[in-house]
């Protein structure tokens, strides 16, 4: 009996440490890192990067999707082998955290978000230059949407280095229900009293369907929250003074307005809400509106969803829609393969691979991807229409609080979005979170300048 | 050479786990130490400064902070109550016999070998208020749908207690079940001669002779419970509005989310000291309580 514990327990050992060991990668063949090179042969005048290995680190996301079964043929183009993973984004970010503080040298390419975390990456020096790409004129530098690819600039830097490259650009749409607005005849809502009017017309518990369903989750939300901020006429920050303004008067009817939207027309359990348990309840028939980004219209009605037939897409009421870059690439300082890291953002990021991933429906960065008709036959005719129309009238390239210290702020500002959605002192609760808002402002500009 | 192994038999066969422990714990424990004196953002192009106290007078001068301690305690003495209450109880049911207990026993262990970040995201699932299976069934019982985890009240906390309960308990059973299990049946027939009632047999007999093992249990749920990171990460990551972020929580969003370390060094180091005192002290308890038989 003893013995059989024993054999079981040794077991259980030896198969646990083989699982820590287990590598993730889907194909290599060296160690990621090692920037080992093939002996000088024929083959190596065409492919001077054959027989090096990097590692790239990719996020839980559509474009991934679509680049994935292309790798190989990389591979065969270059020689490069890539050592390849797949993480959810707060995994990501925690990974990354972790790799790059100690160094970033066992990390290559990665993808990561410029609003999010790219400015906190660029000040701790985890990102390479990449001015090297983009004056290779192949890759073609000036076809991104400007304001995209600045996002991969250090904020308030003027040199003109620029960290990483675009990928994936997202505007906030109002996804409808055709057949709902018809039944009972409201009309598509283009300005914000329309959309709560319609939001209440449609409101039908009873029946599983409520008017409007949005993110209510603190963090997720303050996204999506933007576009009703910048309606109102409010914004996070005024830059002039590097000033919290998120408890003026426009900011509170607008924190007010989303609350009540969410609140009386919304479903059950909104606040620990983000766009996956939003999309859940849309996708399924459960809502007549929605607000999210139009990167993730798949997931609220695709193809594959309950709400297909009649998905319908307009540009933010009040034209209040932003145009981010959501994602995009970068490399690490400490990479020891940058040469093979740079043809790997070229071949990821050039034109011929943007404009076969924006075929399959995930909105780029790239001007000449959006002028193919080609590439956007795939959307929706009204999907387009708004994108189109977000890209042409938006204003701001930003989605969530301008600092370094994101996260945290996005946190702060997060509780006044739960007040409104459980209809709590608003005024209060923005003035409370002004001033925190305030000291995280104050502290980034302080890091930054020391 | 031979001799001198010999007589150091025991240090040398003990080396690797000291050296083990000191690696993987000792160091790890006073960087952290050191590094809950600085102020660093994770950089590698500015070195960590030297910040004397202000992280710990920044971390008590935070209401989350007390929030979060304050979530910590409520949660592990609910937590444990219950576990300790029902798993003693079905340890006592489990310990008797009866057909199908064996099936019945591994049954019940399921919820304690299941991985908790997927059974964190299945029971968000079942408690989404909207489209949850928690609220059709209580719809279909005619009764007011919950909001489950989606409320800053406390109804979330609460119902993140009874997800710890439902995977722990059985856990708690075992270690009691175990405990029972070596009760000589001599007490108990002396009991049955002197006409003892079951309720007398149980409260002078079972449960005092089960002590050392209920107070295991309860020190290895009271360590793991202030612990809890993994159902709360996985199903509401602290909120709504902070209403369920623990310390563990805390301090993590503090070092992945905000990038201060050393805020993030000096919870974990106040969290340390208290997991140490609870332990030592429960030991101190132990050793009291305990009964010779």
């Amino acid at each position: 009996m003893k013995k059989a514990l024993s054999l079981i327990l040794c077991l259980v050992m030896v198969l646990s440490l083989a699982a820590c060991a287990a590598p993730a990668a889907e194909e290599t063949t060296t160690p990621a890192g090692t920037g080992e090179t093939a002996a000088p042969t024929e083959e190596a005048v065409d492919k001077p990067f054959e027989g090096q290995t990097i590692r790239v680190i990719l996020a839980s996301h559509d474009w991934t999707t679509a680049i994935e079964s292309k790798l190989s043929e990389f591979t065969d183009k270059t020689g490069i082998k890539l050592e390849f993973e797949v993480y959810p984004e707060d995994q990501l970010s925690t990974k990354l955290n972790v790799e790059l503080a100690s160094g970033g040298t066992y990390i290559d390419v990665f993808m990561c978000r410029p609003l999010q975390e790219v400015q906190q990456f660029i000040q701790n020096g985890y990102l390479a230059d990449i001015s090297e790409v983009r004056a290779d004129p192949e890759f073609q530098a000036d076809d991104f949407i400007a304001a995209a690819a600045d996002s991969y600039l250090r904020s308030g830097a003027t040199d003109g280095v620029y960290y990483g490259v675009p990928l994936v650009t997202e505007r906030q749409v109002l996804f409808y229900r055709k057949d709902l607005l018809e039944a009972k005849g409201v009309a598509v809502p283009t300005n914000l009293d329309e959309l709560m009017s319609a939001a209440a017309a449609l409101h039908d518990p009873a029946n599983g369907v409520v008017g409007f369903v949005g993110r209510g989750l603190a963090n997720a939300a303050v996204t999506q929250f933007s576009a009703y901020l910048y309606a109102f006429g409010g914004d996070f920050i005024d830059f002039t003074n590097n000033t919290a303004i998120i408890n003026t008067p426009e900011a509170v009817k607008a924190f007010t307005y989303y609350g009540d939207l969410l609140r009386n027309y919304g479903p059950e359990g909104v606040l620990n809400m983000h766009w996956q348990q939003a999309a859940a309840i849309y996708s399924t028939g459960g809502a007549a509106f929605c607000t999210d980004a139009d990167a993730i219209w798949q997931s609220f009605s695709g193809p594959d969803t309950d709400v297909y037939e009649n998905a319908g897409f307009a540009v933010s009421p009040n034209n209040s829609t932003w145009n981010i870059c959501s994602w995009g690439l970068a490399i690490s300082a400490g990479s020891p393969n940058k040469a093979a890291a740079e043809e790997f953002m070229k071949w990821a990021a050039g034109v011929e691979m943007t404009k076969y991933i924006q075929t399959s429906g995930i909105s780029s960065a790239r001007n000449s991807a959006w002028e193919d008709p080609a590439c956007t036959a795939n959307y929706p005719e009204e999907l387009l229409a708004a994108i189109q129309k977000g890209n042409e009238i938006a204003t701001k390239s930003y989605d969530r609080p301008l600092t370094t210290s994101v996260s945290k702020a996005r946190d702060v500002i997060g509780t006044v979005i739960t007040t409104a959605i459980e209809g709590g002192d608003v005024q209060a609760a923005a003035d409370k979170a002004n001033v925190e808002f305030q000291a995280i402002l104050d502290a980034d500009k302080a890091a930054a300048q020391g | 050479m031979g001799k001198w192994f010999e007589k150091h038999l025991r240090s040398v066969f003990l080396l690797p786990c000291i050296i083990f422990i000191i690696i993987m714990i000792i160091a790890p424990l006073l960087y952290n130490f050191i590094m809950s004196f600085t102020d660093w953002s994770m950089s590698i192009v500015k070195a960590p400064q030297f910040v004397g106290l202000k992280n710990y007078i920044e971390v008590f001068g935070e209401k989350r902070f007390t929030n979060s301690v304050w979530h910590t305690i409520v949660f592990a003495v609910i937590a444990i109550t219950l576990e300790t209450l029902l798993g003693v109880a079905l340890a006592i049911l489990i310990n008797r016999k009866f057909h199908g207990r064996r099936v019945v026993q591994a049954l019940m262990l399921l919820p304690v070998v299941a991985t908790p970040v997927a059974l964190g995201m299945a029971w968000k699932l079942i408690l989404e208020p909207t489209i949850g299976f928690a609220n059709t069934v209580v719809k279909f019982l005619g009764m007011a749908p919950q909001k489950f985890l989606a409320t800053t009240s406390f109804e979330s906390m609460f119902t993140l207690i009874l997800i710890d309960v439902w995977e722990w308990t059985p856990m708690v059973m075992l270690m009691v079940y175990a405990g029972l299990m070596t009760i000589p049946q001599e007490p108990y027939e002396s009991a049955l001669v002197d006409g003892a009632t079951p309720w007398q047999t149980l409260t002078k007999i079972t449960l005092p002779l089960a002590s050392p093992a209920i107070l295991v249990a309860v020190l290895m749920r009271l360590i793991d419970v202030v612990k809890t990171f993994d159902i709360i990460y996985a199903t509401t990551q602290g909120g709504p509005d902070f209403a369920t972020e623990n310390i563990n929580i805390y301090g993590y969003l503090n070092m992945f989310s905000y990038y201060e370390f050393g805020k993030a060094a000096a919870i974990s180091v106040l969290f340390f000291i208290v997991v140490m005192a609870i332990g030592c002290g429960f030991l101190k308890v132990k050793s009291k309580l305990e009964v010779e038989y």
